[in-house]
């Protein structure tokens, strides 16, 4: 009787007996059989199943950075990529054997990562770890998040803060009696009566947080500023009044009363009446003139006295001399 | 008892003397108020912005105090022609 070979004899029946030697080298392929831990994380994992549980493992991945709570639980449960990998695995059996595996996972076999749910060694920060702490903070303040919401829930929140439109005549005694943020928060915008209430609802709860934050980081102390008290959750004022509020800082700011004038004195007739006034009395002393020098009658002259025939010079020639001839 | 005089005021009075100096004519000047003010033909109200008052008379051979009592008179005079 001839006996087996010896490679006959570790793998008698190897799928790729036929094909040679080397085909009958490869090792047996291996059965998944999970540890004895992997079927609490089963548990946990189909209790905590969220809607999106049928999408592959790396869009799940891809939205854990959201502030959801159903990720966060998807978090705790899901391994790290680290975590994930063989080397560190708690049950050696299992890491050995699942990876290996090329075909398709069955179903009734656990994912890989499932195995991988262990917990992280104390002291190791993950990054999931520091975006699940992100997202806590983000929770806590008032902040919107930094990563836009989906546009259902956008929408949704938007339909829950709007309140249902109102007659116009109640815009201002909603605003007076509401809670203080309910004041406006841009006063170039009042509410006029052809604008609706529900849109200016909208507008005052939108930029509400934004501008208590630039309030806070505002340089100015925010006293100084009118509308500030709005943002601060202070006392709610009309529109009217936060306009009129310089106003009324300039009249205090303003000169004061000019000062009484001083008494006037009595005016010209006044003083007339009560008596005689002169402006001014100007005195000119004339000097009487000399009496009018006589005029020297021309010494008869003989020869002159004959010219003329009657004694006496023309006029005429005692001017112009020509009787000197 | 007579009554009390009436208030008479001149805020300014200009005397122009040719030929004399200034201390003349201060004398005069002062002459010339002392008699207005003694004087009892002003009338007892008015009030003149300007007077002009024009005397012929011969500094040289009267007195400061004889020619105060000329212009007195002069003003006297224009002061009752004046409405």
């Amino acid at each position: 009787m001839k006996r087996p070979s010896y490679l006959q004899q570790i793998a008698p029946r190897a799928p790729g007996g036929e094909r040679g030697g080397l085909a009958v080298l490869s090792p047996p392929r291996q059965l998944f059989r999970p540890g004895a831990a992997t079927p609490d994380f089963v548990e946990i994992e189909q209790r905590s199943a969220p809607p999106a549980a049928s999408q592959p493992l790396r869009s799940r991945r891809a939205t854990l950075p959201t502030a959801n709570p159903a990720s966060e639980t998807q978090q705790a449960v899901s391994p790290a990529p680290d975590a994930a990998g063989p080397n560190q695995q708690g049950a050696p059996a299992a890491a050995s054997s699942a990876p290996a595996v090329p075909q398709p996972a069955p179903a009734n076999l656990p994912p890989p990562r499932r195995q991988a749910a262990a917990q992280p060694t104390p002291g190791y920060t993950d990054r999931r770890d520091v975006d699940r702490a992100a997202a806590d903070r983000r929770q806590r303040s008032p902040e919107p998040p930094a990563v836009a919401p989906a546009p259902g829930a956008t929408a949704s929140v938007s339909r829950a803060v709007r309140p249902p439109p109102m007659p116009t005549t109640a815009a201002p005694l909603r605003e007076s009696a509401s809670a203080p943020s309910a004041a406006p928060m841009t006063p170039e915008r009042p509410t006029t009566p052809s604008q609706p209430s529900s849109i200016a609802a909208a507008d005052r709860d939108t930029p509400r947080s934004t501008l208590a934050t630039l309030a806070a980081n505002w340089p100015v102390s925010l006293p100084d500023i009118p509308d500030a008290r709005v943002a601060r959750g202070g006392d709610p004022e009309p529109t009217s009044s936060a306009r009129l509020a310089p106003k009324a800082a300039l009249s205090v700011i303003a000169p004061p009363a000019p000062q009484p004038r001083p008494p006037m004195p009595p005016s010209a007739r006044d003083r007339a009446a009560s008596g005689l006034h002169i402006g001014t009395l100007e005195v000119r002393v004339v000097t009487p003139a000399a009496p009018p020098a006589a005029i020297p009658r021309a010494a008869s002259n003989p020869r002159a006295g004959r010219s003329s025939g009657g004694g006496r010079i023309a006029r005429g020639f005692g001017v112009f001399g020509l009787g000197q001839t | 008892m007579p009554d009390a005089p009436a208030v008479k005021r001149i805020d300014r009075l200009l005397i122009d003397i040719p030929g004399s100096t200034a201390d003349y004519g201060r004398q005069v000047a002062l002459l010339v108020a002392a008699g207005l003010a003694n004087a009892g033909a002003v009338p007892q109200a008015g009030d003149l912005p300007m007077l002009r008052v024009t005397i012929t008379a011969d500094h040289r051979s009267d007195d400061a105090a004889t020619l105060a009592r000329r212009i007195v008179a002069a003003t006297l005079r224009d002061l009752t022609r004046s409405p």
